[in-house]
This record gives C-alpha cells, sequence and structure tokens, in this order.
C-alpha cells in the first residue's frame, strides 16, 4: 500500500470510519445485552407466586398441552419452550399430543435474537455505495487522481483501508452479540452448538458482504445523484425477491414442481437453528468476489468528465439494459411464485411487457445524454431552416 | 514537459486534438482561448483528471500515463471541482504537505500568516478573492515543478490582485519552475507571460514568444487617401478595424523595407500603436477567417 495514500485516507475517512465501527460493535453489544436482559425478564415472570397460580388453576380441558401434568412439570414445560433460545411452534392433537411430523417441518424460532438485520444491511449497503460515489461526487476523486498514484491502487487502498474494517466490526459485532446473549443466558436454555453458531455467525456475515460489494460496486459505477442511490436501493431491497422469482422460474419452465413455489428468503441474515445451505454461502462470496476484481478493472479507467452521467463507463451501458430487463421482469412476475394448470394465465405476456416497459426506461436513463444530444440538434436543424 | 499528439472528446465531440507541446522549466505561459475552447479540459487532461483518449505526456522524458510518481510534478486545483470547500485551512495543509513530497510547509505558513488566512478557517468562509490567493499560495507552496493555474484573476479586487501577482512572479524568480496560465483577462496576462498559445477549434493555432512578437509585429493606424485597402496591407496583416478610410492592423514580421512600401503608398496618417495581447487575441481569435498571418509559430 502507498504510504503517502494511506495518511490521506486516514484523515479523510478515519474520524467516521472509527465511529461507526464503534457505532455497529455498541449497537450490537447493547441489543445483546437487550435481549439477556428480556430473558431474565421472562424467567422472573415464569417464576413469579402469580404464574405459578394461574398454572395450578388451568384444567387440563383447557390445554391440552398441560394433560396429565403436574405443576412443576407443567412449569419445566413452559420454561422449556419460553426460556430455550430456540423453540418450534408445536401442534397437538385433540388427546394434547404433540403431533411428531411437526418436527420435521416447522422452522424453529427465537425470542432472544432480535439482530435487527435489516438495519444492518441498510448501513453496510449505504457505507459500500459512498466508499466511491462521495468521493466522485464531493470532488475529491479530483485531488486523490492528481496525486501520483495510480488509480487501481486508491481502489485497493480504499478498500483496505475502509472496507475491511467496517467489515470486521461487523463480524466482530455478530461475534459480541452472539456472545453476550450465550453467556448471559444459562447452558441448559442455550439449544445449538457452538458450531452451529458459528456456522450461522459466518454464513449472515458473508450476505452482509454481499450487500457491501453490490452497493460498493453500483457506487462506483454511477454518477447521477439522484439515480445513483435509487439504483443501489432498489437493488438491494429487490435482491431476495430476485432470487426468489429466479427459483420460481426455474421451477416454472422446468416444471420441476407442480405448485411449489418458494417465498422465504434465500441468504442468511441473522443466527438461526435452520439447517445451513452452502449454496447462498457460495453465492454469496463468489458474486462479492466478481463485483470485486469488476471494480479493480473498471476503476483505472475512470475518467472524472462523466461525473455526471448515470452510467461512468460507456461498456457498461448496453450490459445493464440487459440486465435490467432480465432482472426487473423476474422480480415483478415470479417473486410471488407462480402456479401453473390449465386454469392459470401464463407468465409469459406479463414478462414481455413487463420486459419491453423496463427496457425502454432502461434505454432511456442510459442513454439519456445522447438522446438530449440528438434532440438539440434536431431542434437546431429545424430553427436554422426557420431563419432561412 | 512535452506533450505529443494529445486528443481529448467528451460526449462523442471533439474538445482537444493534436496538441503537441513543449514547456520549459522556468517560463509563464499564457493559454488563451473563448470560452469552451477546451483550455479547462486541456488542465484537466494534464493533470490526470481525465483520461487522454490519445497521446502521451512526457516529464524528463518518462510518460507520466506510466510513471504515475511524475504527476507530484503537476499541481492543479480545478476550479469548479474540488474538495477545498468542506475542510479548513488546517486540514488542507494537511492533505497538500502529503499530497506533494517537496511541500514547502514554512512557506505555507509565513504566506497564511502574512495573508492573514487563520488556520483554523474554513475554506468556504473565505472571500472570492481569499480563496483564489489560497489557491496560489497551495501551488507555489507545493513546489511542483509545473503549475497549471486556471483562471486564477478571476473575480479578484484589485488588490488581491497585486498580492496573487507578486507571490506567483518572486516564486518564479527564486524557483525555476513552468506557470501555465489560462485567463481573460489579457492585459493582466501580458505583464506576466513569456508566451502565449491560442486555442482554437480544438487546437492550438499559435504559439507565441512575446519577445519575439514584440520585436517583429507592430499594430499601425493608416488613412489612405481612397477607401480602398492597398493589397500590400491586405496581405501583410490582418485587419484589427476598418471604420470609414481609418485602418488598424497588425503586421506580421514588420520591418524597416515593409514600412517604405507602405509609405510608398502614401498615407494620409501612419501611426504605430502599442501591440497589446488583446490585439493578437481579437485578430485570431475573433475574426472568422482562419488564422494563418500572423507571427506566431504556425500549429
Amino acid at each position: 500500500m502507498n504510504k503517502q495514500l494511506m495518511i490521506i485516507l486516514k484523515k479523510r475517512y478515519g474520524l467516521a470510519l472509527i465511529v461507526i465501527s464503534l457505532l455497529i460493535l455498541v449497537f450490537y453489544g447493547y441489543l445483546g445485552i437487550n435481549d439477556v436482559n428480556r430473558w431474565k425478564a421472562m424467567e422472573s415472570y415464569y417464576d413469579s407466586e402469580q404464574y405459578i397460580k394461574d398454572l395450578n388453576e388451568i384444567a387440563d380441558e383447557e390445554n391440552p398441552r398441560y394433560k396429565g401434568l403436574s405443576v412443576n412439570e407443567r412449569l419445566a414445560l413452559d420454561k422449556k419452550e419460553g426460556l430455550s433460545l430456540f423453540y418450534q411452534t408445536n401442534s397437538y392433537d385433540e388427546q394434547g399430543k404433540i403431533i411428531s411430523d411437526s418436527d420435521k417441518d416447522q422452522p424453529y424460532y427465537s425470542m432472544y435474537f432480535n439482530e435487527n438485520s435489516l438495519l444492518l444491511i441498510a448501513v453496510v449497503s449505504t457505507i459500500g455505495f459512498f466508499l466511491f460515489f462521495a468521493d466522485l461526487k464531493t470532488s475529491f476523486n479530483e485531488f486523490l487522481f492528481s496525486l501520483g498514484v495510480s488509480k487501481r491502487r486508491i481502489y485497493y487502498s480504499k478498500l483496505v483501508l475502509i472496507a475491511l474494517p467496517i467489515l470486521l466490526s461487523i463480524l466482530l459485532a455478530k461475534i459480541l452479540f452472539v456472545g453476550i446473549i450465550t453467556t448471559g443466558i444459562p447452558a441448559e436454555y442455550v439449544n445449538i452448538s457452538m458450531t452451529d453458531l458459528a456456522k450461522n455467525i459466518l454464513a449472515s456475515w458473508t450476505t452482509c458482504i454481499l450487500y457491501f460489494f453490490v452497493s460498493v460496486f453500483i457506487g462506483l459505477v454511477t454518477g447521477n445523484m439522484l439515480l445513483g442511490p435509487l439504483t443501489a436501493f432498489g437493488f438491494c431491497v429487490s435482491l431476495e425477491f430476485f432470487i426468489t422469482g429466479i427459483t420460481n422460474a426455474w421451477y416454472y419452465f422446468t416444471h420441476a414442481t407442480t405448485d411449489v413455489y418458494i417465498t422465504g428468503k434465500f441468504f442468511v441474515y441473522t443466527v438461526t437453528k435452520d439447517p445451513i445451505s452452502t449454496v447462498p454461502i457460495m453465492l454469496a462470496v463468489v458474486s462479492s468476489l466478481l463485483l470485486f476484481v469488476l471494480g479493480a478493472i473498471l476503476f483505472p479507467s475512470l475518467t472524472l468528465e462523466k461525473r455526471g452521467n448515470y452510467l461512468l463507463f460507456d461498456k457498461l451501458k448496453i450490459p445493464v439494459i440487459v440486465a435490467m430487463t432480465i432482472y426487473v421482469p423476474i422480480v415483478l412476475v415470479f417473486s410471488q411464485g407462480v402456479y401453473y394448470g390449465e386454469d392459470q394465465p401464463s407468465p409469459i405476456p406479463a414478462l414481455l411487457i413487463y420486459g419491453i416497459i423496463t427496457a425502454m426506461i432502461g434505454t432511456y436513463l442510459v442513454f439519456r445524454k445522447e438522446f438530449q444530444e440528438w434532440f438539440n440538434q434536431k431542434q437546431q436543424i429545424k430553427d436554422s431552416i426557420r431563419i432561412e | 514537459m512535452k506533450i505529443e499528439n494529445l486528443q481529448k472528446g467528451i460526449d462523442q465531440q471533439d474538445i482537444l486534438q493534436d496538441i503537441n507541446l513543449t514547456f520549459k522549466q522556468g517560463e509563464i505561459v499564457g493559454l488563451i482561448g473563448r470560452n469552451g475552447s477546451g483550455k479547462t479540459t486541456f488542465f484537466r487532461s494534464l493533470a490526470g483528471h481525465y483520461e487522454l483518449d490519445q497521446g502521451k505526456i512526457f516529464i524528463n522524458q518518462e510518460d507520466i500515463q506510466i510513471n504515475k510518481i511524475l504527476r507530484q510534478k503537476i499541481f492543479y486545483i480545478d476550479e469548479q471541482y474540488n474538495f477545498l470547500s468542506s475542510y479548513s485551512l488546517n486540514k488542507l495543509l494537511f492533505f497538500y504537505q502529503h499530497a506533494y513530497a517537496g511541500f514547502n510547509k514554512e512557506k505555507y505558513l509565513s504566506l497564511t500568516k502574512k495573508n492573514k488566512l487563520h488556520p483554523h478557517l474554513k475554506y468556504r468562509a473565505m472571500s472570492k478573492g481569499m480563496q483564489g490567493l489560497y489557491k496560489t499560495i497551495l501551488a507555489i507552496c507545493s513546489n511542483a515543478e509545473y503549475l497549471l493555474l486556471d483562471e486564477p484573476l478571476d473575480g479578484l479586487d484589485v488588490i488581491v490582485k497585486k498580492n496573487v501577482l507578486g507571490i506567483l512572479l518572486d516564486d518564479v524568480s527564486e524557483n525555476n519552475r513552468s506557470i501555465i496560465i489560462s485567463s481573460h483577462n489579457l492585459n493582466e496576462l501580458e505583464s506576466i507571460i513569456d508566451r502565449a498559445l491560442i486555442l482554437k477549434h480544438t487546437r492550438i493555432q499559435l504559439d507565441y514568444h512575446l519577445e519575439a512578437l514584440r520585436e517583429n509585429a507592430r499594430k499601425i493606424q493608416l488613412v489612405f487617401k481612397t477607401k480602398k485597402v492597398p493589397t500590400l496591407v491586405k496581405e501583410n496583416s490582418q485587419l484589427l478595424h476598418f471604420q470609414g478610410r481609418v485602418i488598424t492592423a497588425v503586421f506580421e514580421n514588420y520591418t524597416e523595407e515593409l514600412k517604405t512600401l507602405i509609405q510608398a503608398e502614401q498615407p494620409i496618417l501612419f501611426e504605430e500603436l502599442p501591440l497589446t495581447l488583446e490585439d493578437v487575441f481579437e485578430a485570431n481569435l475573433a475574426n472568422k477567417n482562419e488564422v494563418n498571418s500572423l507571427g506566431g509559430v504556425i500549429l
């Protein structure tokens, strides 16, 4: 790394970097403590005289779960279900017996992992987006490009100096959060293994990395003050819908299933007890790497006369229109799932209509300047004819 | 610095073409051109803000696009796009001190103190004149070999203007650096530049060394008996004004022999007027006809 560049970048971003990293850590620490406190409040509630009294008064007929159980056994059952880190909503038959099959199908829930992953993704995406966009719009790039350092080095230095600490502080914050909860709650209620916890933390971290690099890339290739942030926002918000949409589209076109469609989250956002597939992790890592490499290829060719353009790189114009034309219709048509059967309309007309509309909007956004120039030229010709 | 075949287009429009120049150390060069002629694009291309479509820039025989560190020998602050406004002078000092290896901090501190530019002052809180003065201080303290100054005197009052010019001229006399100044204020440029480049129609049309220009060219006011301008005058000059029978013309390669020939045409009035850079600019750029008759090196 170039020492001179690092000193300048530290001066520019150092304070903000420290504040953001600390805020992430403090916020996650606060969330962890909050969740432990909630757990303790629940435990006190179960141990209260009133609760035991109420439990004593419930007849077997009122709640089949308690059928044939003593008060202590009822309390133990409630505690096990209510205080465990993860629980399943069990189904009971008329005799009060648990329907055993539900164990396999029911997902696990947790009341004590309130990570607020949506906020984290929003923060990560915002930081990622502004990593390059901010320097473009505040004209700091003009200064950086005069430094006698290659643009490729600027690209790597920014990622090392800013991206790495932010992503590491997120990982640390997640470890801190899980650490506070698992140490704050008695081990008998922590019904998840350390390995699963570690897997979950890493999996949800790769999701953060993916959103970060998606936003970094959009911030790097866009230059319009309004359309740039909108693109990043739109893409990050719709990414899950796109994955869902593409899966459903695959099911539909390959006739793999008859009426099954997925609506759940594809990527891992927080700690769960559900089995973790390696596909979303691999996809997140590979996509992030690809975006990182693509950024490293594009950034050195950045030329600042394009600073106000929607797209800063001409070679991306056509690929972006094509990507938009594929992406948007899939999100709009398939993200809610499509059943196929004789009485169901085909999704193809909707795909075509959305595709045409998106292609038109995309073409206008990407080639707006060219359209305006063409229009102005036409206008000038008209005016000159009128004068003659 | 040597520029070879520089070309730059923006939005499918050629802005600069076939720019071939050499800047010598210790000379002050004026870059003259009308609004939109490409002066700022030229500076931005040299400073590395814009990628060149074609061409090479050499410093000490090394291509600066290959040996990037050579960019430190060029100083340029963009008038329109710069990051200065969000920082205090203290922080700006930090940035520039680390950007230019040879930054002269002592000189910076002495000049800012002398001009009452307080370190905690925010750049955006300064008046336009003070901002201009501050940028000049940054430029000369950077110790870069080539200073690119885009309209540095524009909008400054007389006192600040004198101050800026004083700082620049002092610096040039002390250090052997090259200063390239773009300006519309030709009268001000004339008093400081050694060389004038005229940028027109995407190319450097003329390259004047002012000393040679002052020696060879003359601005002469003539009145002849008839309204008809003698062919001799037409062929050897660029007409500046033509009002009634009064002709004001700039003569290239004005010699005693030419003077005798003109006087042989028996003009009623023959008066030599002081030739200014503005006259040269007007004769070359204000005319619709292509320039090819003045005493600059036609490129």
